[in-house]
């Protein structure tokens, strides 16, 4: 079965196969808020040393990290952990993989007596790379049955580049649920994902090498509107995972809206500092279709 | 920092005129019709000279806060003289900001002076490229019977000569700044030796040069607002290294004590003697990329040679 990370449901065992970091961001990301906003507990089994930038999309998209890490409602379990414990598992699997699980499960039984209903876990087996994909298949067996007699979820997180199509395939076969998180660009970059209609948002950087597909995109957004009916009043774009931009892609930003009629706007949401000041720098002050916004927590 | 992003045009007020003088009467007979005349204006008058000179000033025009005095450059910037216009630029567009008009006294004394004479020649120059969209007069004031290799770059770089009383006449011996920087070629800064790193890169590895850069700057406790327009200011050289050069590029960096440079090679040629300098009209859609990174650093150097261009950014540690 094929889903969204929104449509992810508590008992699923799912598997999402990632292109480029920014993806593996945002999916990790939008998992564990939402796991966060159900007030579940949340497992990050930190395969891949990718703390730091979840927890940065976490802080972008204005969730409280200090606050859901210090409540312990967001555990990270570190790289190191993870590392150690495919190295136990080379010398004895099925002892480790046992002790592995039965650890998981104790851990949802504590967090179901700390008042959670429900678990929330996902791990990055990037740290198992060069094991077997019998075995991995044979721990996420394991983890399904799991599933079955604990309340918890379970999203596995594979990079497409660590492992061969056929590994792939034989890994979704092991899980119940695939996750797709589909863009409308990702160069590795840059990643331009839709919030809604005439909304899209931004992650990563703008310079030289990507700026006429950002320009190309934003006027065929606007070209949309302008057929819609009813009309929207304004295109979206939402920045606040946007963490550079050149100045000419600013100023080339900027001038898109001078393709706009009058009775639209270009609105920008959340931008952050660096990217505001290049706004400010570049003149945007002066043109009135462009609406740079901040929206509050 | 903040940074002003448009100009509006040409101004039909711009005047850059210079003077000779013998003595201090002279000197005054030259200067206070000029501040009388901004006192009647209500424009602000601004000074840049050395102590003794702005004492006589103040003691003359009997007020402490009437004139505005413009420190000197920076030791690091006496052989850039484009960076001497940039930082000169940014405090006219200040003054002119607040008031419809301005004047500068600029009291010269190039043989006296720790300017190097090439950079000073190549500042007249580069301020003749970048404020003359303002409604300034720059007044600029020398001894008589300077050394002869002075005397053209004096001679050229002033559209205007200013005499007793306040008087105006254009130069006759005026040259463009193109002439002038083809008679006085941009030299290369001194060097500072072997880097600290390189990175050669193409259109699709700036973001590789941004990851190099930001290790760079991390290490050199710039406080966040500083080190990100540094970065900036190194990215928009560096898109204009592949973009309007050869396609590759050769990022090196340098972090001492006082300092964190960073140099740009390219092997493509130069468009313009000393880009970057004017401020881009509201509706240009390009052309602002290395202007506002001459506004993020302390320091930004273009020079060109028979292997390319270069571009040295440089910004204090403080």
């Amino acid at each position: 079965m094929t889903k969204t990370v929104a449509e992810v449901a508590p008992g699923d065992h799912a598997l999402v196969v990632l292109d480029g970091d920014e993806q593996h961001w945002e999916v990790a990301a939008n998992y564990v808020a939402a796991g966060l906003t159900r007030h579940e507990k949340v497992m990050y089994l930190d395969g891949e040393h990718t703390k730091e930038p979840l927890l940065r999309r976490l802080r972008e998209d204005k969730l409280d990290v200090d606050r859901v890490l210090e409540t312990g409602q967001l555990v990270v379990w570190p790289t190191e952990a993870m590392v150690s414990f495919w190295e136990a598992a080379s010398v004895d699997w099925e002892r480790t993989i046992t002790q592995r699980l039965a650890g998981i499960a104790d851990a949802i039984t504590d967090a179901c007596a700390e008042g959670y209903d429900h678990v929330r876990l996902t791990n990055e087996p990037a740290a198992g790379l060069h094991r077997p994909v019998k075995l991995l298949c044979h721990g996420d067996q394991l983890a399904h049955e799991l599933l079955l007699t604990h309340p918890a979820t379970w999203l596995c997180q594979y990079e497409r580049r660590h492992w061969s199509p056929s590994e792939l395939e034989e890994l979704g076969r092991s899980h119940s649920v695939k996750v797709v998180a589909p863009s409308l660009y990702d160069d590795e970059l840059l990643r331009v994902t839709r919030c809604g209609p005439f909304s899209l948002r931004f992650a990563g950087e703008i310079d030289y090498s990507n700026r006429e597909p950002v320009r190309t995109m934003i006027e065929r957004e606007l070209q949309q509107a302008l057929r819609a009916t009813p009309q929207p009043e304004d295109v979206q774009i939402h920045l606040q995972s946007l963490r550079f931009a050149d100045v000419t892609s600013v100023t080339q930003l900027i001038h898109t809206v001078d393709n706009f009629p009058k009775s639209q706007q270009l609105v920008l949401q959340n931008a952050q500092p660096r990217i505001r000041r290049l706004f400010d720098r570049c003149g945007a002050a002066s043109n009135d279709q462009l609406v740079i916004r901040e929206t509050p927590n | 920092m903040k940074v002003k992003n448009t100009r509006s045009g040409p101004s039909a007020s711009f005047v850059h005129c210079a003077a000779e003088y013998d003595t201090s009467a002279e000197f005054l007979a030259i200067t206070l019709p000029l501040i009388e005349q901004a006192r009647r204006q209500g424009a602000p008058v601004a000074v840049i000279a050395a102590a003794p000179t702005v004492r006589l000033l103040r003691e003359i025009t009997g007020s402490d806060r009437e004139l505005i005095l413009l420190p000197p450059p920076a030791p690091e910037l006496r052989r850039s003289g484009q960076s001497i216009a940039t930082m000169r630029a940014r405090e006219f567009r200040e003054l002119t900001d607040r008031a419809d008009s301005a004047i500068v006294i600029a009291h010269y004394d190039p043989e006296q002076s720790l300017f190097d004479p090439a950079a000073w020649a190549e500042a007249e120059a580069a301020l003749n490229i970048a404020v003359t969209d303002l409604p300034l007069t720059i007044a600029c004031l020398y001894r008589k019977q300077l050394k002869a290799e002075l005397a053209a770059p004096i001679q050229w770089n002033h559209l205007q000569l200013l005499g007793r009383g306040g008087t105006v006449r254009p130069n006759p011996a005026y040259r463009p700044p193109a002439q002038v920087l083809a008679s006085y070629p941009v030299r290369a800064p001194v060097a500072f030796g072997p880097p600290d790193s390189e990175l050669r890169f193409n259109p699709w590895q700036l973001t590789d040069l941004r990851v190099l850069l930001q290790e760079v700057v991390t290490q050199s406790g710039l406080d966040q607002e500083r080190a990100e327009d540094f970065v900036s200011a190194v990215n928009e050289v560096a898109s204009n290294a592949v973009e309007h050069g050869s396609s590759v590029g050769l990022l090196q960096t340098w972090l001492r004590p006082q300092f964190l440079a960073c140099e740009v090679h390219d092997s493509g040629s130069l468009g313009q003697p000393i880009p970057g300098l004017r401020p881009p009209r509201s509706n240009d859609p390009r052309g602002r990329g290395l202007w506002i990174a001459r506004q993020l650093c302390d320091l930004l150097h273009v020079w060109a040679d028979r292997q390319g261009t270069h571009v040295r950014v440089q910004v204090a540690r403080r």
